[in-house]
């Protein structure tokens, strides 16, 4: 059965690998007629990234994150400081000199070198995460409580963000950056945008699979123990916090990863990435999709996207509002597997999963 | 002196003010665990059913009795708000039973909802509610001015935990919702209509975000976003103060409330939010179950 | 089993929209057959639907109005709407689709600076044209984009003067954490220091602020005679509402607002604001036949309780400075009609007033007004510069500014 099962998922993921991997062919033979859908789709793939991440830490371990935005534009900031500074020619920013500065600053220095930077895109969101992660797992900070924790991390790193313009821009962020291939806008450009593209795409491929093989080992069937039954876990001898925090961290780089790719499609990056509601965001992909199955986040992730990318213009602005909050509330209420969870629903042995009231009970006294 | 003692009053006015908008979010919360996302849009709803109580009242009353229309918008307010806490409940909290972060989840849906419907209905322009004259203004002794509005909103706030002090520690009622917020499966086995008590806790709480969202508007801007503003201080204080607690929310929304206002003497507000956010985070940390725990044995409490 | 088949139906009603929706296409084409497509980038949701949907009707109406008047080059312009939710990163996307997948001859957009900042080097690459209709914090300029709001030196710079004129000499600086109003306080210090100002204290407000009581008292403490002030919308509702619990007037504490217009003091309330400065280009008031028109004009198809103000008023322009533009190159190609800007003879004979564009740094010269807020919740001209004051968006032609360095490093 689980095999089966395992199968779909990989044979869904192998085709929406085509299709993607087909884009940029279909546009030179004339079947996608604008540049800027490829581009589009580009951040659509570090938007499913980071839904993989969030689906590890929510969907498998049952933590969330409602703060998931901060590592995303860690990561993003990261790249984007390396990226301007290729544009400057590693001077000073104007932002920097309007703000006083009359040299790079230390904090910027790193990010002058490509390599340091891609170590960076990984290394400080993953730090960030490992010391926010050890504190709160090891004090036995769980359910809302971290969600209202990780909401306030967020808004406060933020804030922070905002009020240090002379090295962040403030909220304008990092605009007017090229992409680590050279600019990738128009059709003269389009070689580049074909580097960046299948460069992202394996490095989805290679997340997809790293995550899957994770879950699919004792680790990942300790994540759903965690889940399902934390002290009873932690009765069986295992440190769960330290499991917590793993996952924590290693969803944390995820973010950070994505947000590094989305800022080269994207040409700037600036602190709403961070925002509260932007966090929230990435919990609708993932929740939509389905939870608790690798392949819902990365579908959640285009689904969604590509939907927001077609509706939410002219007319569609209020239905699409509307449209978004009640199937959000929908797949919550009814559907806890998300679209994913339907399919599996219904290639499943006519066996039906019985809720038992006492562990609702259980989990609430 | 004149400075600290306008120091103290401003604490205190933003501490009444993020009392008031947490007071509901913080029963909901030790009764059902559920962390409302869309309260903040409760609030929001309350502001805007104030300005349409004032336009109604413009329409029908001559303007020199026009300032009783706040007296009228206050209740109003809790009503409309109460219905629609009630009626949310029943749709969609109530199925979410024991699952405290899918409830989060769910509500924040219904929070973007609410905010378009906002935004289709009163268009995305602020609007404007006149503080009737009696609100205007403020009192000055000695130098130090007291707002009236704000003294009234500290009133408000008084009157609001001792309606829900009476409610919940004086009244049969609140002697059930005390007992399932303690123990539900007992309370329920002793004949408690759980569900009865948590649809009209939940009704209760959205109520006063109503209220909150009243006195909120003679405050500054009514809009789509007004909701998004307020919330994310209401809900530290309710995660400081701890579940279950009145006390631990009023001392929750005071420490937040202070140690904002006295950050931001000395640095700009952008930063005294993000160390009073960092202060909070920190301070859960050693003790992550809030200020205030009601004692139990319960191994996933 | 009810409950299995209801699961069904909500499954295939999901399903359907997010299919119908990931699949749905524009097509592609500026102007084919008797329209021309043109594209309008605002904030539709989110915390700056509130100022950029009054913008977006005022293009509307131009357009509108033009396409009545048998449109442009003989084309009726069809207009393609974007929402950029208030978020920079989807102002890009959104830029992007409206220019490379829609194909539109130009974009009318945009309100807050960080979202024309994240969208400018789109229009340089793809070589479109945005017509930007805000006043802003100048120190950019940008062959690939209009700005039909005042630059500094239509706005910021002429106000000051004019408070050193009226005799006042402790200036007290407040605006919300952004760009604009930093950049703005930054070339006010640096007047100041020539016009001999005294700066008394400086202080920015969070975004999203709505206790102003720990500002109010920094305010007092530093007890300046007016308050320079550049607040955003909704800080600024919450300020002078929290300033009238005070009892302060604008007897107690003048200021000088650089983002409040008509729509503002509505919802502020005229009883707090009145007697306040604000410094624009148009009112309401403004007294021109063209005015009157495009007042009527807008009421009419807005509601009577609307009212247009100094941005509505530029995005208006916009519209038919394109047209201008676009009629004068003879082409809707962007390289021809930024060819004919660069002449400096496209001009509209605006309700402010003619408004010409600056070949040079694409900015549009204006007269610059101050006003007062009057009881009645409209502002009326206290003085006003008499001929339309060129733009000079780095100010290059100020000494002091030369002097303090303000100009961004290249």
């Amino acid at each position: 059965m689980k095999s089966i099962k395992n199968q779909g998922s990989n044979l869904c993921f192998g085709i929406i690998v085509i299709v993607l991997a087909l884009i940029p062919l279909l546009y030179q033979c004339g079947m996608i007629t604008a540049s800027s859908t490829i581009l589009f789709i580009g951040k659509c793939m570090s938007f499913a990234i980071v839904a993989i991440g969030l689906d590890l830490i929510w969907g498998y371990t049952g933590i969330l994150s409602l703060g998931h935005g901060l590592y995303f534009a860690l990561g993003g900031y990261g790249m984007a400081m390396y990226l301007k500074l290729q544009s400057t020619g590693g001077a000073i920013t104007d932002f920097m000199h309007i703000g006083g500065l009359t040299e790079l600053p230390l904090i910027w220095k790193p990010f002058q070198s490509l390599p340091v930077t891609l170590l960076m895109v990984v290394v400080v969101p993953g730090i960030v995460a490992g010391l926010i992660g050890y504190f709160i797992f090891k004090n036995r900070v769980k359910g809302v409580y971290f969600s209202i924790i990780s909401q306030a991390l967020t808004w406060a790193v933020y804030s922070i963000f905002i009020a240090l313009s002379p090295y962040t821009n403030g909220n304008v962020g990092i605009t007017d950056i090229k992409s680590v291939f050279g600019s990738i806008k128009g059709n003269m450009n389009f070689g580049n945008l074909m580097i960046l593209f299948y460069v992202s795409l394996i490095v989805l491929i290679l997340v997809y699979a790293g995550a899957k093989f994770l879950v699919g080992c004792k680790f990942g069937k300790l994540l759903i123990a965690i889940r399902d039954g934390e002290n009873r876990t932690y009765f069986s001898g295992y440190q769960v916090s330290r499991y917590k925090t793993f996952v924590y961290v290693l969803s944390a780089i995820l973010a950070g990863v994505a947000g590094a790719i989305f800022v080269n499609f994207n040409g700037c990056i600036t602190p709403s990435q961070m925002t509260i509601s932007y966090s929230i965001t990435m919990v609708i992909w993932v929740a939509i999709g389905g939870r608790g199955t690798i392949i819902g986040a990365v579908i959640g992730a285009f689904l969604i996207n590509l939907c927001e990318y077609q509706l939410s213009s002219g007319g569609f602005v209020e239905i699409w509002q509307y449209v978004i909050g009640a199937i959000f509330c929908i797949t919550i209420l009814f559907l806890k597997g998300g679209l994913v969870g339907i399919v599996k629903d219904r290639t499943r042995c006519k066996k039906k999963e019985k809720k038992v009231e006492g562990r609702a009970l259980g989990v609430n006294s | 002196m004149v400075q600290f003692i306008n120091t103290l009053f401003n604490g205190l006015s933003l501490s009444s003010i993020i009392l008031l908008t947490s007071l509901g979010l913080a029963i909901t919360f030790g009764l059902m665990r559920v962390i409302n996302m869309a309260h903040g849009e409760f609030v929001m709803i309350g502001a805007y059913t104030t300005y349409v109580v004032q336009n109604l009242f413009a329409g029908i009353f001559p303007s020199n009795v026009q300032w009783l229309f706040y007296f009228i918008a206050l209740p109003v307010s809790f009503l409309i708000t109460f219905l629609l806490g009630s009626v949310l409940e029943k749709l969609v909290i109530s199925r979410l039973y024991g699952r405290e972060i899918d409830s989060l989840l769910a509500t924040w849906g219904i929070s973007l909802i609410l905010q378009q419907a906002a935004r289709s209905i009163f268009g995305t322009q602020g609007v404007n509610v006149t503080a009737p004259f009696f609100l205007r203004g403020g009192l000055t002794i000695g130098g130090c001015t007291f707002s009236y509005n704000r003294i009234f909103i500290l009133l408000l706030v008084a009157l609001c935990i001792l309606g829900v002090y009476m409610v919940m520690y004086r009244s049969g009622f609140g002697k059930k919702m005390r007992a399932v917020m303690q123990n539900r499966p007992m309370a329920q086995c002793m004949g408690i209509n759980s569900r009865k008590v948590d649809n009209i806790t939940f009704a209760i709480g959205s109520g006063l975000a109503g209220i909150a969202g009243c006195s909120v508007a003679l405050l500054g801007s009514i809009d789509s976003t007004i909701g998004q503003s307020y919330i994310v201080n209401s809900f530290m204080a309710v995660v400081l103060g701890g579940v279950g607690k009145l006390v631990g929310t009023v001392l929750g929304s005071g420490i937040i409330g202070f140690s904002s206002i006295f950050t931001e003497n000395y640095t700009s507000s952008t930063i005294a939010k993000a160390v009073v956010l960092l202060i909070v985070i920190v301070f859960l940390q050693k003790r992550p179950q809030g200020l205030f725990v009601i004692k139990s044995r319960s191994l996933d409490e | 089993m009810r409950n299995m088949k209801f699961k069904k139906v909500i499954t295939l009603a999901m399903a359907a929209i997010l299919a119908l929706g990931s699949t749905a296409c524009g097509n592609k084409g500026a102007s084919d057959g008797d329209t021309v497509k043109v594209g309008l980038l605002h904030s539709l949701t989110g915390s700056m639907a509130i100022s950029e949907e009054a913008v977006r009707d005022a293009e509307v109406l131009a357009i509108e109005e033009i396409n009545e008047s048998g449109g442009v080059l003989g084309k009726q312009i069809e207009y393609v709407e974007e929402d950029g939710a208030s978020e920079p990163s989807t102002f890009a996307t959104k830029a992007e689709k409206l220019i490379d997948s829609e194909g539109v001859a130009t974009v009318f957009g945009c309100w807050t600076s960080s979202s024309r900042k994240a969208v400018k080097s789109i229009f340089e690459d793809y070589n479109n044209l945005l017509w930007y209709p805000v006043q802003y914090e100048g120190m950019e300029s940008s062959e690939n984009i209009v700005y039909t709001g005042a630059a500094p030196n239509q706005q910021i710079v002429p106000a000051v003067e004019y408070l050193k004129d009226q005799g006042y000499k402790k200036v007290f600086l407040l605006g919300s954490d952004y760009v604009f109003p930093r950049t703005a306080n930054m070339i006010i210090e640096a007047q100041a220091k020539e016009l001999g100002l005294e700066i008394v204290g400086e202080e920015y407000a969070d975004m999203d602020q709505t206790d102003f009581a720990a500002i109010i008292a920094k305010i007092e403490k530093a007890d300046p005679d007016i308050i320079v002030n550049t607040l955003n919308g909704t800080g600024n509702v919450s300020f002078f509402k929290q300033m009238s619990e005070k009892n302060y007037t604008s007897e107690d504490y003048m200021t000088m607002s650089f983002s409040i217009a008509e729509e503002e003091v509505k919802t502020i309330g005229s009883d707090i604001l009145k007697g306040h400065m604000v410094s624009w280009n148009y009112y309401q008031t403004t007294d021109t036949k063209v005015n009157e028109k495009f007042v009527k004009a807008y009421k009419e198809k807005y509601g009577e309780d609307r009212v247009t103000s100094d941005p509505v008023e530029a995005a208006y322009d916009a519209v038919y400075l394109w047209k201008a533009a676009v009629e004068k190159a003879g082409s809707f190609e962007v390289d021809d009609v930024k060819e004919a800007i660069k002449s400096g003879e496209i001009s509209f004979e605006a309700p402010e007033g003619t408004v010409t564009i600056n070949g040079d740094n694409q900015h549009v010269s204006k007269t610059v007004r101050i006003g007062v807020v009057k009881e009645d919740g409209l502002i009326y001209e206290t003085y006003s510069t008499e001929k339309p004051v060129d733009p000079d968006p780095y100010l290059k032609t100020y000494d002091w500014a030369v002097k303090a360095n303000l100009q961004p490093i290249e």
